[in-house]
């Protein structure tokens, strides 16, 4: 019974702290290029095929120059007279006799701030998150309310050149212990992990395709990263941890990568990360290949408007990564834990249906940084998910997860509704089923998110 | 003298001239724009009708006025030439719930390379 209420604390635990998280989407991109959260996302953070395209490109829109002629915008017609007015002055500095000029996205594009290499508008965004968890076994409350997590987010690129992102938590909820609080104190570093990410993006360096990062991210593992998803908790094989190791495929490093789209439809990327307090580097590697649909560079495939065919609608992207490195309890400690994690994702696409596979392997070889006794893990996870309407998505994701034999189901049905008069707005419900050895947990999740 | 004189032409120039009409007219500001009805053809009209409902369930008619008047796609700032038609003709089919058949696409970029074609008129 005890080893029973401690599953379930740790599992609502471990889904708040996850749910805390969050990434790439946010609103200064579209105050940036005057467009809308559905040019880039399915319903936030988790992104289309165009977000993907832009988010790979360091935040630029990829460009497809024709040969023959460069973009000479002339304005014509007539309409209204201040709004074209401003399109002229725009396509001033857009008409590009320069090189690498500024894009003509908005209607409101400065000379002299592009001159000066500085985005048009002061590229920050708040995310707030808030959850409500029911949980019928619960040892002191079934249910809990309070603020999850509050964000501050910066990106864009200067001058199409250095492309940046930032995200800085001015809040995040820690651990839930329900034994101590029903509303914990904000956490000190490091559960807050108050810079979780600030990198620069290097835009093809040198004039190759390849993208150089530095700083603090998510090293480019998995496809299915937790700034990418619709749902509350994250995917197991991102998210699992082994024994005392803090190390997730989702974990955010100092590290290096270099990225790039070869062959318009394979990326590849490469890196390595920094652990305090050990001279031994580590290193991890990605590479997806992208079939059907637009390519890594957004451009559209050609289609017969004549000829129906399912394959019009449908793209595959296939990746698969590795990952290798040590860590320890602290930096004093000579116990260290040599691990590396490999998988293989797979993400299926027809009209407005998604499939989501992923499968992850590892294993540590000193987890609880004392025994040195290997500890194999495998985990599984697959989800299906059908936009109902432009604005409301269902989904399912079922996960099998076996850590040195002990296994773990988990039954996740989802709902997620962004209505598109507010599209910065989202609330999902989602129900975990879980069942590990001879013990079972019910939990409902219902959250809501802003981002402006 | 010579300041004064210049400046009165100026004056007189300003109230006598006449903006430049190009082919292609919008009505409307802001989300309301639209492009004038009067200058679609007969044969396009129905294309016309399927853009006026299709396209503004995600975007407003500003934007594709907006493309065709400049030759850029506000957002991307790409080309927004007859190549270009056809591919977000394309990209929006495969949108998911974008509720538009292929026939609708292809009356709607027809319609698009019309006007495109007309905008580059003299």
């Amino acid at each position: 019974m005890h080893m029973y209420k401690q599953c379930l604390i740790a599992a609502v635990g471990f889904i708040i702290l996850v749910s805390s998280n969050n990434a790439h989407a946010i609103p200064a991109f579209s105050r940036e290029h005057n467009t809308e959260c559905a040019t880039c996302h399915t319903i936030f953070p988790e992104l289309n095929e165009y977000g993907d395209v832009f988010l790979k490109n360091g935040f630029v829109w990829a460009k497809h120059k024709k040969e023959d002629q460069a973009a000479k915008p002339e304005i014509r017609g007539e309409g209204d007279p201040a709004l074209l007015e401003k399109l002229k002055e725009s396509a001033a500095t857009g008409a590009a006799p320069k090189e690498n000029g500024p894009v003509m996205s908005a209607t409101h594009k400065s000379e002299p701030l592009w001159l000066a290499g500085l985005p048009q508008t002061v590229p920050l965004s708040i995310s707030a998150t808030l959850n409500a968890a029911y949980n019928d076994d619960a040892q002191y409350d079934n249910v809990d309310l309070s603020t999850r997590a509050l964000s501050l987010l910066a990106g864009g690129v200067f001058r199409d050149k250095l492309g940046f992102f930032l995200k800085y938590n001015l809040y995040a909820e820690g651990e839930f212990v329900p034994a101590a609080s029903n509303t914990p104190l904000n956490s000190d570093s490091p559960n807050a992990k108050d810079l979780e990410q600030f990198y620069l993006v290097w835009r093809n360096t040198l004039g190759t395709p390849i993208n150089l990062k530095a700083g603090r991210f998510r090293p480019q593992l998995s496809l299915w990263q937790k700034s990418n998803k619709v749902s509350i908790s994250d995917f197991a094989t991102t998210s699992y941890r082994v024994g005392s190791s803090t190390f997730t495929t989702d974990s955010t490093a100092d590290a290096i990568e270099a990225n790039a789209v070869l062959f318009n439809r394979l990326y590849l990327a490469a890196g390595v990360v920094d652990r305090d307090g050990q001279d031994r580097n580590e290193g991890y590697g990605h590479i997806s290949v992208k079939i059907g649909g637009s390519d890594f560079h957004a451009r559209e495939p050609e289609m017969d408007l004549d000829n129906e065919s399912i394959m019009d609608y449908l793209y595959l992207v296939v990746g698969g990564y590795g990952y290798t490195g040590r860590n320890s309890v602290s930096l004093a400690s000579n116990e260290r834990n040599n691990f590396y994690r490999a998988g293989v994702d797979l993400d299926l696409v027809v009209k407005s249906a998604r499939l989501k596979l992923a499968w992850a392997n590892g294993e540590d070889k000193n987890p609880d940084f004392s025994s040195h006794v290997k500890t194999p893990s495998d985990v599984f996870a697959a989800q299906g998910s059908y936009m109902v309407t432009k604005d409301f998505m269902a989904l399912f994701r079922y996960e099998y997860q076996d850590i040195d034999g002990v296994t773990t189901e988990r039954y996740i049905p989802t709902v997620s509704f962004s209505p598109l008069e507010i599209q910065n707005t989202k609330v999902t419900l989602e129900y975990q089923h879980a069942e590990t050895e001879n013990v079972t947990s019910n939990i409902a999740l219902l959250g809501i998110r802003v981002a402006f | 003298m010579n300041l004064i004189k210049m400046f009165v032409l100026l004056i007189l120039l300003s109230i006598v001239a006449t903006p430049v009409h190009a082919k292609i007219r919008a009505v409307g500001k802001g989300d309301k724009m639209n492009f004038d009805p009067s200058q679609i053809p007969a044969d396009l009209r129905g294309a016309f009708e399927i853009m006026k409902v299709k396209c503004v369930q995600c975007h407003t008619q500003e934007r594709t006025v907006i493309a065709i008047q400049t030759g850029i796609a506000p957002v991307t700032g790409q080309p927004f030439d007859k190549q270009a038609t056809k591919a977000y003709g394309i990209k929006m089919l495969r949108k998911p719930k974008s509720n538009m058949t292929r026939e609708e696409v292809k009356q709607v970029v027809n319609l698009m390379n019309f006007l495109i074609d007309e905008a580059a008129k003299p």
